[in-house]
């Protein structure tokens, strides 16, 4: 898919979830507002960060790219500002533009610049910050956000481990698929022929691998 | 090495502002519910409550401005809620037991469909004799609506036919203006409050 095709299916994933009945319909229940409406938000922006990062190498923004994202999303994940996007549709806006601008590009461009050892070291972060949130969610004994029961609260306390679950397996299977294995070969090449690592070479490959080892000069 | 430079100085930049985003959205680290955000608000900036007019156990009517000079317990309950408005209740025991003479205490249900009779019944398990402790309606909507808006009172149906709801001690100082909110078995927290108050 070319790249400006891509940044329309981020904006069509936003799109989604601003639709009010789908909006309604996900903030009904606590486990599909912070499992389904924020990730389509945010993973509409991201869509259209890594089309953005197609072709436009720049290893050095990787890092504070994804430390951007994870902060904003870190936030619209706190019981008090999840009460208050459903309390007041202005905060509920700023929610939405910085989910896709703050939250979704950001990480979508980030991964897509970063190296393989940043993006382990991503995911790793992310598995334990949802196993803890998750955690959290299931074992206090207090409602942490008024607009929601204490049963969507140990659902989505189920759900965050179920995916930190799901990260870990992913990595892991990637691992051992033979995701180092490929990695290796590639370093290899580039070590036995250097100018083959061309800036212009991101853009043939496909985005997944488009950043794998941002490059040194 | 310029490269690395460039992404620690990035990073770190980005660090900061997260750092200080985060430590606003959660008042430098100390509010992460909605509920201690609504407990420190009105802590620091009391506010006014509207004039509502309530209908008590005993078919009575008043109005919130009545109890002007002096201070009023507030609790908002549902005449058939089983669980949180029970230990509701038994802290206001306590503080029928407790409080001074010129305090009175007010149980105000946000349930519409509560028939005066249902908030006599409610009444009379906790032993609540109105004028000292009235359990009360409100019949206008909009008044009921603004009341719930102003004390942050937030109450969604618990699937089962009642309501869940953030429970909590209102108090109301002599001037009309909600000044306190405390945990619902915090009694002793709102008579040390009111006794600070009066001396």
């Amino acid at each position: 898919m070319r790249a400006d095709r891509k940044a329309w299916l981020g904006a069509g994933i936003v799109a989604l979830g601003l639709l009010p009945p789908v909006a309604d319909l996900l903030q009904a229940r606590l486990p599909t507002h912070v499992l389904v409406l924020l990730p389509l938000l945010a993973g509409g922006g991201a869509v259209a960060g890594a089309a953005l990062a197609r072709g436009r190498p720049a290893g050095w923004t990787a890092a504070p790219s994804l430390l951007a994202g994870a902060a904003t999303l870190g936030f619209w994940l706190i019981p008090r500002w999840i009460d208050a996007a459903l309390a007041a549709p202005a905060v509920a806006a700023v929610r939405t533009a910085s989910l896709v601008f703050l939250a979704g590009l950001p990480l979508g461009w980030g991964w897509a610049q970063a190296g393989p050892v940043l993006r382990l070291f991503v995911l790793a972060n992310a598995a334990a910050m949802l196993a803890v949130m998750g955690w959290i969610e299931l074992v206090v004994p207090a409602r942490l956000c008024n607009s929601y029961l204490l049963a969507d609260q140990r659902n989505l306390g189920l759900g965050l481990l179920v995916l930190a679950g799901v990260v870990v397996a992913g990595a892991a299977l990637r691992a051992l698929a033979g995701g180092d294995q490929a990695d290796a070969t590639e370093r290899a090449t580039r070590r036995a022929s250097p100018r083959m690592a061309s800036p212009q070479e991101p853009s043939a490959t496909n985005t997944i691998t488009a950043g794998i080892g941002s490059r040194k000069p | 090495m310029a490269e690395s430079a460039r992404t620690v100085l990035a990073t770190l930049a980005v660090a900061g502002a997260a750092a200080g985003m985060l430590g606003w959205g959660t008042g430098g680290g100390r509010v992460f519910t909605s509920e201690m955000a609504r407990r420190l608000d009105i802590a620091a900036a009391p506010r006014l409550l509207p004039d509502v007019i309530l209908h008590d156990q005993s078919g009575a009517m008043t109005r919130l401005s009545d109890y002007r000079g002096r201070p009023v317990v507030m609790e908002f309950v549902y005449a058939t809620c089983p669980d949180i408005c029970l230990t509701l209740g038994t802290a206001f025991e306590q503080l029928d037991a407790a409080l001074p003479e010129g305090a009175a205490l007010l149980s105000v249900s946000f349930d519409p469909a509560d028939t005066p009779e249902q908030l006599g019944w409610f009444a009379d398990r906790h032993g609540a004799r109105a004028p000292r402790w009235r359990v009360a309606g409100i019949a206008d909507a909009d008044g009921r609506a603004a009341l719930l808006a102003r004390a942050e009172v937030v109450v969604i149906p618990d699937g089962l036919g009642g309501y869940v709801h953030n429970a909590g001690l209102y108090l109301v100082d002599s001037a009309g203006r909600l000044v306190a909110v405390f945990g619902p078995e915090d009694a002793a927290a709102v008579l040390a409050a009111i006794a600070a108050d009066a001396g």
